[in-house]
């Protein structure tokens, strides 16, 4: 059954064409989730609230896109959703504990951890998701829709509504900033003996 | 190739998508530089990272708790809705509510008004009784009811 027709009779009120969609989908949505939020339980949390939306809006899915398209834009706005609820309450936070006059703790574990190598190690391969996060926007969900969908240029461009030609380009800016961020942060970073 | 140029092809050389040419001479360069191989060491696991964060194993659970969660959210909407229609519905309970008072008010009005005239009724049938008693009363005494004017013929007759 292509996505036509499992389409077709979700609209139908099919449940067994439902759970079909969410196993065929799953994974991707999860790994596009993942590529945003890097935790596997958020991840899992927003890959379910697209597919509740996706349940909740098929009805009026028009087919202007491909199903496979307009799930993958559902997924990347939520994603970016939550990225942009979390910023706001980690702002709040910090300026509520600049208020307070608290400490930066932030700050204080970063450097007790660059004392200890082996959290160093572990935390080494994190530093990709922080500069993922100072991206432009289009240029990280290229970039996810790439590493962690593995999906080719055609594929970006139609959820992006971008030509291919500006997916080449949006990538490739997206990786030249993340090798200066990445290159700067390992060339600088105290020396542990 | 010095360190400069290298750090501005490490990533693509990570990840084996820099030219042919370039992946060979920087392959020469971190072999004989260890800052350069430390750098490439750990780009290469932040690339490998995505790949250990990616999700590869069924997740069996994720359909029935995704169920649960739409289950819960219908629920919810239908509670909603309940609670949107119980907000119309209130100002309709106060003014029912309302109408209610006034009808019971009326009718306690009527019900009162009806009670007085039986309370007026109720004066006149005991004032009957007293008339009556009275009355009574005033057939055993035969003189508080014969007039003057009998009393004197009366006795005018007797004396005759
Ligand atoms: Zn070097």
């Amino acid at each position: 059954m292509n996505d036509q027709e499992l389409l077709a009779q979700i609209q139908n009120n099919d449940q067994l064409a439902f759970k079909e969609l969410v196993k065929r989908y799953q994974k991707a949505v999860v790994n596009t989730c993942m590529g945003f939020v890097h935790n596997t339980d958020d991840a899992r949390d927003l890959a379910q609230e697209v597919f509740i939306e996706v349940y909740q809006s098929i009805a009026k899915f028009r087919g202007d896109a491909k199903l496979s398209t307009w799930i993958y834009r559902i997924a990347v706005n939520k994603s970016l959703n939550f990225l942009r609820s979390h910023k706001k309450n980690s702002l709040l936070k910090s300026i509520e504990q600049f208020f307070k006059g608290e400490k930066n703790t932030h700050y204080e574990i970063a450097h007790n951890q660059s004392a200890d190598s082996e959290l160093l190690n572990n935390e080494t391969a994190h530093v990709l998701n922080k500069a993922l996060e100072s991206l432009p926007e289009n240029q990280r969900i290229a970039f996810v829709l790439s590493k962690y969908d593995e999906m080719p240029y055609a594929k970006i461009s139609e959820v992006m509504d971008i030509s291919v030609s500006s997916v080449e380009s949006l990538l490739f800016r997206a990786k030249k900033n993340l090798q200066t961020k990445l290159v700067h942060f390992y060339t600088n970073k105290p020396k542990i003996n | 190739m010095n360190c400069n140029e290298v750090h501005k092809q490490i990533l693509f050389f990570a990840e084996a998508t820099a030219h042919e040419n370039q992946m060979q001479e920087i392959q020469k360069h971190l072999t004989a530089c260890n800052e350069c191989n430390s750098l490439y060491i750990n780009i290469l696991t932040n690339l490998k990272n995505i790949e250990t964060e990616k999700t590869s194993q069924s997740d069996e659970l994720f359909f029935e708790q995704l169920q649960a969660k739409l289950n819960q959210k219908q629920k919810t909407n239908a509670n909603l809705h309940l609670h949107s229609f119980r907000q119309v519905l209130e100002p309709l309970k106060i003014a029912a509510v309302i109408a209610l008072g006034i009808f019971l008010g009326v009718l306690i009005g009527n019900s009162s008004e009806q009670t007085v005239q039986t309370e007026q009724a109720q004066t006149e049938t005991y004032s009957l009784e007293d008339e009556f008693t009275k009355e009574i009363y005033f057939a055993g005494n035969d003189l508080a009811y014969e007039s003057v004017e009998e009393y004197l013929t009366e006795t005018n007759s007797q004396n005759k």
